[in-house]
């Protein structure tokens, strides 16, 4: 024994664990912000990430634009087509956005702020299969904190996780860390729910009751949306659609897999909401004027 | 000079799991893992001592990178390469087929053993279907770039042997 304690591969080995494990419970629960190293490794790595981002694009879009020409010919003939219908329907929208404003005002309603959105690229996505979190090219300077939210046109996206001066992590809904949770609405029939990231699959988020130990009508298809009790995420934003379902013997599901409706496997621009719409007093009917 | 290399390697593997490998929409949902298979190609080649150090470093700088539990994939890669490194002196270092089964193997209990890790530490995984639909197709994937990866690193190795 005493051989063992003084055998110095053995020493290092045991100080490597126990470091380790104090690692482990130090950093097994979201911390306020990302650690020193974790800062530095994370900048000094974008340069490399953004060398092989663009020469992904320079011979893989190249190549990719040569194989689809004839496919990107028919396709600029329905946009085409489409922006028209659009320009027409943005004119008439126009015209009753105009006419809504000027009845909010006659009815003593203050403006409805839109979300303020800030587009981002993505620059790379966490090299781990144990993580979905994704870098993008804004930051602090962009204006950019924790817990912004992340949509993207077909619905949510996820959050900002770590902000840098120049860059930002957003961590996916669909991350299977502890506490990467939303508050959900099932659109049929307006239940609540938790969409925890993780489960099943990979890629998949799970659903459980608001309440513990309740269950919750669910069914094939159905979709969920953020709720607005949510601190985060504006109200009434796809998060994703209901494909598997675990019930009990009262046919009530106690569980489910919820598909994010966006892919997160294909994001290229987002946008980062940087001040939440909200119901507030002043746009509720007898409230603050 | 060859911890150079392989420092520049695991940098280099991880941009690459990160950029080109991020956009690929493989079944499973999973990505070939470069740092996992270099890490059992250099247990395999120096020796479980070395390979544990090595694992020990990849994993610690994966880690901090992907900025979640920090010493999960530590722990795991330097098992992994101690592990590989008792194969050293197995079979020829030309032969290519004891990599492919130690890449093969190894992703499916070392992978599982990080799974197992990550569920300990409340991440919501439910182990057998990630099992068979995220680590057995992992496992596919690594087999199919160990070769090449073996192959870079036993060309280094003997050309940094011969500088010496």
């Amino acid at each position: 024994m005493n051989q063992l304690i003084t055998n110095r591969r053995f020493a290092a080995v045991t100080i490597i664990l126990l470091v380790l494990t104090w690692f482990m419970f130090t950093t097994s629960h979201e911390r306020e912000r990302e650690g020193t190293l974790e800062y530095f490794f994370n900048t000094a790595m974008i340069p490399l990430e953004k060398t092989f981002n663009w020469c992904g694009m320079l011979f893989g879009g190249g190549w990719n634009n040569i194989l689809e020409m004839k496919k990107f010919k028919q396709e600029n003939i329905t946009l085409k087509e489409k922006v028209a219908y659009l320009e027409t329907r943005q004119s008439n929208m126009e015209w009753l956005e105009n006419e809504n404003n000027r009845l909010r005002e006659s009815l003593g309603f203050s403006a409805s702020p839109l979300n303020d959105l800030i587009a981002a690229e993505t620059l790379s996505v966490n090299p781990s299969n144990w993580g979905s979190t994704l870098t993008i090219n804004k930051g602090d300077v962009d204006g950019l904190h924790r817990n912004m939210a992340v949509i993207s046109p077909y619905g949510v996206v996820g959050r900002v996780l770590d902000v840098r001066s120049n860059t930002a992590d957003v961590i996916l809904i669909n991350d299977p860390r502890d506490g990467n949770t939303i508050g959900g609405i099932v659109q049929r029939n307006n239940t609540m729910v938790i969409v925890d990231g993780g489960g099943t699959l990979l890629g998949e988020c799970t659903i459980r009751p608001a309440i513990d130990n309740f269950f919750t009508d669910l069914q094939l298809g159905d979709v969920v949306t953020t709720a607005q009790i949510s601190d985060i995420f504006p109200q009434g934003l796809v998060i994703g659609k209901v494909v598997g379902i675990e019930q009990g013997a009262n046919k009530m599901a106690f569980r489910a897999v919820l598909e994010p409706l966006v892919d997160l496997g294909k994001l290229q621009t987002l946008y980062v909401v940087k001040k939440k719409y909200e119901t507030s007093e002043e746009n509720v009917p007898g409230g603050k004027q | 000079m060859r911890i150079v290399f392989l420092g520049a390697l695991v940098i280099i593997s991880l941009a690459i799991q990160a950029t080109f490998f991020g956009v690929l929409r493989l079944p499973g949902n999973v990505t070939p893992d470069l740092v996992f298979i270099i890490v059992i190609c250099e247990g395999l080649l120096r020796g479980s001592e070395r390979g544990a150090l090595f694992g020990f470093a990849a994993g610690l700088f994966g880690d901090i990178l992907n900025g979640n539990v920090v010493g999960i994939g530590s722990l795991v890669r330097m098992l992994t390469g101690f592990i590989a490194g008792f194969f050293e002196q197995a079979v020829f270092k030309e032969n290519f087929v004891l990599p492919i089964i130690a890449v093969f193997t190894g992703t499916i209990i070392f992978q599982s053993l990080e799974l197992g890790l990550r569920i300990a530490f409340n991440e919501n995984y439910r182990f057998w279907w990630v099992f068979f639909t995220g680590i057995i197709p992992l496992a596919i994937y690594n087999t199919l770039l160990a070769p090449a990866i073996y192959w870079i690193m036993m060309r280094t190795d003997s050309f940094f042997e011969e500088r010496r």
